[in-house]
């Protein structure tokens, strides 16, 4: 309960968390339901992805690159864990375990994990600069990694693999209660892994291993003249992060039913990992809730877009498609405009707007 | 699609024997790795006098490619994007005395022209946005450039349609200098020899000239260098300039050199990110070894698609030399982490 300093934010979250469950059944009966709770999820995912690329980036201070590689280890693993053993996907079969979907997301995010900590000596000798060519170097071995014909039986190499639906039910049930469809099961789950994710980060960042992580940020030397563990700091990081990473990854490969490795690595990678660098940035790099602010932002904004091209607001923008400056190539622009705004008038990102909005009110009308 | 960066162009090569091979593919290595040398020494420079890591550099080198190309072509954004176009019928009647340039006039003009309009841009990103930033953190000022790697290089993709386009270049991709069994393309030789060109250039303008100094002397101590009196915006400026003169450059000879002629934008747009491996290499702040770290990695990278992709691909692991840099650099940095030549760096609380 010391997480939550006032009866205001316990009300305000306990809120929050009754309008998440009920949205599914709320969008049941919205025109185009399927389309805003799919939304909802890759938003949930997205936030669980940036909230550890936070805890590595934000607080303790180490740039990567590399995280597209750890959602691409996730997806792969998690699929492997959760699909029936005889899936198989044009004439290729995989190997699954068929185990439940949650042993997917721990396992996804373990293996992570453990290549994070790989990587990790590399975060010890390094700094800075240095630090992030290196993890961009990871993306690129990632592509290299997941589409190779030696790994068919787990990656699928080119054409991706099959992962299995999530699915609730429980031993003697035929189907889970309230929970219809893939989608939704889908839904809740990544709103549990959420949840806990979030809980777990803000605990981790407020005790012990938080101040370790931001001494190192702030100075690593100077750190380490006071009794923080540089190097188990650093190693700690990233194994957290990726963990953070695999687990959204498993939980990705779930949503995209068909997770391809290519999607993870080289090119594409590149634009994962800095979509989600967008995200801590533009939510606030070094806070819990701005990574969440920022999912929401990174995911919605090429959705707001589509949106407002249909509406005929946008007349210089083509649709999809419909000529070179379509609406992924706008909202491409658009992110990285905002990431060079954000770092030049509000590094706190969203989270630094919403704290000046929320200051400006509490004296409102006086100024301070 | 991708193209693969790193692999030989040639297909006829078994006929050769073991030495002559080497040869071969050591020579087309250097082609590369002169590319390679160029961006590099871009990265190195904008490092040295700003302490920015310019993850723009890619997008500032597409930028150069298609400038070059729509010199050159006359293919003026949107629109044709074909081979039609290489006789130039696009330009106005009035810039008749252009076309009637040799072709090789042309692109060799087109890439002065194309460095000097990528230098403005360059000056013009560091002023806006850049100079804001003097004094953030590293990361704030990494995320910067590559927020703005996104918008300039979608923003040339919506300028001249992602469509693959073929640039006129004065040498064809099959002219090649036969040297005994070993072909040498006339690309690969042009990419040579500009490189040894714009090296000699810049070390000649970094050691004889003021400009020069002034870098070196407000990348040794900005602060001492301010107080004796230069001017750390104009060095800056300069620095932006060079770095994207040289990504036009290095652009403009990638495209005849690799891609056999064809621009497509996410080569060109990573092989700057290619070339990272060979700046960190040699030493993020050393411009020789720059030049060192390009060569080896473009030689090793070549050689390595040869011989060490065949064991890979019998583990069925294929396209290992895509990853062979990266790997090559990590294992130089876990020994020596601040590359071949860089100045180590002494930290103070």
């Amino acid at each position: 309960m010391a997480l939550l300093p006032s009866r205001l934010s316990r009300y305000w979250l306990g809120l929050l968390i009754v309008v998440l469950v009920y949205f599914p059944f709320y969008a049941r009966g919205l025109e185009g339901s399927s389309f805003w709770l799919v939304l909802a999820t890759l938003v949930l995912i997205a936030s669980i992805g940036a909230v550890g690329l936070n805890l590595l980036s934000g607080f303790a201070g180490q740039i990567s690159l590399g995280h597209a590689f750890f959602l691409g280890v996730g997806a792969f693993v998690g699929a492997t864990l959760s699909t029936p053993a005889s899936t198989t996907l044009s004439g290729v079969s995989f190997w699954g375990l068929g185990l439940p979907w949650w042993v997917g997301v721990l396992g996804g995010g373990a293996v992570a994990a453990l290549f994070g900590l790989v990587v990790g000596p590399a975060a010890v000798r390094l700094r800075g600069l240095y630090l992030s060519l290196v993890t961009l170097g990871l993306v690129f071995f990632g592509d290299f990694l997941f589409t190779a014909p030696a790994l068919e039986k787990i990656t699928g190499a080119v054409r991706g693999r099959r992962s299995a639906p999530v699915s609730f039910v429980f031993p003697g049930m035929e189907s889970a209660p309230f929970i219809e469809g893939n989608s939704e099961a889908l839904y809740f789950a990544a709103l549990i892994v959420a949840v806990v994710g979030f809980v777990a980060a803000k605990n981790l960042m407020r005790g012990r291993v938080g101040r370790a992580f931001q001494a190192t940020r702030d100075h690593d030397i100077a750190a380490e003249v006071l009794g923080v563990n540089v190097t188990w700091a650093k190693l700690t990081a990233f194994g957290v992060s990726s963990f953070y990473a695999g687990a959204a990854g498993a939980l990705l490969g779930v949503f995209q039913a068909n997770p391809i490795g290519s999607n993870f690595g080289g090119a594409a990678g590149l634009l994962v990992s800095i979509q989600y660098v967008a995200m801590i940035v533009i939510g606030g790099i070094g806070t819990i809730l701005g990574a969440a602010l920022g999912a929401v932002f990174v995911i919605a904004l090429p959705e707001l877009v589509k949106f407002l091209t249909g509406q005929g607001w946008l007349p210089f923008v083509a649709e999809t498609g419909g000529g070179s400056f379509d609406e992924s190539a706008f909202s491409t622009v658009l992110f990285g405009l905002f990431i060079v705004l954000f770092l030049l008038y509000e590094p706190l990102g969203l989270y630094g707007l919403w704290l000046r909005a929320r200051n400006y009110w509490k004296g409102w009308p006086f100024k301070y | 699609m991708t193209v693969d960066i790193g692999a030989p162009l040639f297909a006829q090569i078994q006929q050769l024997t073991l030495p002559e091979e080497i040869l071969q593919l050591t020579f087309q290595g250097l082609a590369l790795g002169a590319i390679y040398a160029l961006i590099a020494l871009g990265f190195v420079i904008v490092y040295k006098a700003t302490e920015v890591i310019n993850f723009a550099h890619g997008a500032l080198m597409l930028l150069g490619t298609y400038i070059v190309f729509s010199l050159v072509s006359g293919v003026i954004p949107e629109g044709a994007s074909t081979a039609a176009n290489q006789a130039g019928s696009n330009f106005p009647s009035w810039l008749g005395w252009w076309v009637d340039l040799p072709i090789g006039w042309r692109f060799g003009l087109a890439i002065l022209m194309a460095a000097v309009v990528v230098g403005l841009v360059g000056i013009g990103v560091e002023r806006t946005i850049l100079r804001r930033m003097v004094g953030q953190p590293v990361f704030a000022i990494v995320l910067i450039t590559l927020g703005l790697e996104l918008a300039i290089s979608t923003s040339v993709q919506v300028i001249w349609n992602p469509q693959q386009k073929v640039m006129p270049s004065p040498f064809p991709p099959a002219s090649t200098l036969r040297i005994g069994n070993i072909g040498m393309q006339w690309a690969n030789i042009w990419a040579i020899t500009v490189m040894i060109v714009v090296v000699l250039a810049f070390f000649a303008f970094f050691k004889y000239s003021r400009f020069g100094l002034a870098i070196r002397a407000t990348a040794l101590d900005q602060e001492a260098a301010l107080a004796m009196g230069i001017k750390a915006s104009t060095v800056f400026a300069i620095a932006w300039a060079i770095g994207g003169a040289l990504a036009a450059i290095a652009g403009a000879l990638f495209v005849p050199a690799r891609l056999a002629g064809f621009i497509t934008l996410t080569p060109v747009r990573f092989s700057a990110l290619n070339a990272f491996p060979a700046a960190i290499l040699g030493g993020i702040d050393s411009p020789g070894g720059a030049v060192t770290g390009g060569l080896i990695i473009g030689v090793t990278q070549v050689l390595s698609s040869r011989w060490l992709n065949p064991i890979f691909l019998d583990l069925n692991f294929p396209n290992f030399h895509q990853v062979f840099p990266y790997l090559l650099m990590v294992g130089i940095l876990l020994f020596r982490p601040y590359g071949l030549f860089g100045t180590v760096e002494v930290r103070r609380v």
